[in-house]
């Protein structure tokens, strides 16, 4: 393989010639880092992480403060902190499980509309079920804020009117 | 009879900024097993403060607490809650019942806490919405019932586990008379056929011929005056 890519090197002026594998990562690269488009698509996908986790942690948030007084009332009947978290953290899996099914469903089609175009987009089933699981995470980190809140809350609220 | 809840010598002050409020002073308190004693007196006056405390939901500044003759007021934050779930039943003023659930997985939730099985749950919290007079509700939300009803369910869930102390702030202040009168009757009948001491939080005069006891609360302390209801 070396000794062709040299003596096609040396027949043919300025062309590079290279092996598959090498042309392939030198083109990811380039798409990657040179023209910025990859990175865009990196940032673009952190801003999504950052602003998801935003937006699940208020949605929690204001269901816990919804339901403030309920969280009062099981604490002043004697439910263990673990308890509360076993359900503010049900709440949290179900907005994974929801917004994953959601957002693959969106995919699916973005992924096939993409095939046709000049650059396609792939969505292996291992980065699929990464993405599942990081979104189960995110809403878990989420829920933390809710947690806390619950955690502190007195259980004397029952008694005021 | 033995002492369902002993209170001794029991104070309790809030940091409010730089203040210090003392809302109980020395309060000496029992209830015993098979009484309704009512706690009354004017706003302010510590009756809540104190029920917070007999209920471990508050932890005493100084004194002694013991339930069904366990020292309670030495416990942890993280101990009370187990005290609350084991021998306590509450009954709050505004029923306190979980609106997205039906009557009957209310009472279950509570014995559900309690570590009971599902099906051991399902069938017990039958059992209690009979004794209250609600079976045919268990399929009902809060929010079909009335007040009276309501009120009933949240005796039937403090029944769950069948706690030896019953507490209930102002379980009567929400209500028409005579659903006022048809929980007190139960509250009573509660007390006396399965010997459970009753603390009954009030301000409604109409309530007074089902206690036992009446004690006054003014300033933080027990009044002298501690009357024999005329029951």
């Amino acid at each position: 393989m070396k000794q062709l890519q040299r003596s096609l090197e040396s027949r043919v002026r300025d062309v590079d010639v290279l092996p598959t594998t090498k042309f392939s990562s030198m083109t990811r690269i380039y798409w990657m880092f040179t023209t910025g488009a990859g990175v865009a698509v990196l940032i673009a996908a952190l801003l999504g992480l950052v602003v998801g986790v935003v937006v699940v942690a208020q949605t929690i948030y204001a269901t816990t403060m919804d339901h403030i007084r309920e969280y009062g009332t099981l604490k002043a009947m004697g439910a263990p902190n673990s308890y509360i978290y076993r359900v503010i953290m049900t709440q949290a899996g179900i907005s994974a499980v929801v917004g994953y099914v959601l957002a693959m469903f969106v995919s699916f089609f973005v992924v096939r509309a993409s095939q046709s175009g000049g650059a396609a987009i792939l969505l292996p089933l291992p980065m699929a079920i990464g993405i599942f699981f990081l979104t189960v995470l995110m809403c878990i980190g989420a829920a933390v804020i809710s947690i806390n809140k619950v955690t502190s809350l007195d259980p004397a609220l029952v008694f005021r009117g | 009879m033995s002492s369902a809840i002993s209170v001794r010598s029991v104070t309790k002050e809030f940091v409010e900024g730089p203040n210090r409020v003392q809302v109980l002073h020395g309060v000496d308190f029992d209830v015993e097993q098979g009484e309704v004693v009512l706690l009354m007196g004017p706003s302010g006056s510590g009756k809540t403060t104190l029920l917070s405390i007999m209920g471990c939901i508050l932890r005493a500044t100084s004194g002694s607490v013991q339930i069904a003759g366990r020292e309670v007021a030495n416990l942890s934050e993280r101990e009370l809650p187990a005290i609350r779930l084991q021998n306590i039943g509450f009954i709050f003023q505004g029923f306190n019942l979980f609106p997205t659930l039906t009557v009957g997985e209310n009472v279950e939730l509570a014995l559900d806490l309690k570590g009971r099985r599902r099906s051991k749950a399902k069938e017990e919290a039958r059992w209690l919405l009979e004794q209250v007079g609600l079976a045919a509700k268990g399929d009902s939300f809060p929010s079909e019932l009335s007040g009276g009803q309501k009120q009933r369910v949240a005796i039937a869930r403090a029944l769950s586990g069948s706690p030896g102390v019953i507490l209930a702030d102002e379980p009567t202040a929400a209500l028409d008379s005579q659903s006022g009168r048809n929980v007190m009757e139960m509250m009573r009948e509660l007390a006396q056929k399965h010997g459970r001491g009753v603390v009954v939080v009030t301000h409604d005069s109409r309530v007074l011929e089902y206690g036992d006891r009446i004690v006054h609360m003014e300033d933080g302390r027990i009044a002298e005056a501690i009357t024999e209801a005329a029951a």
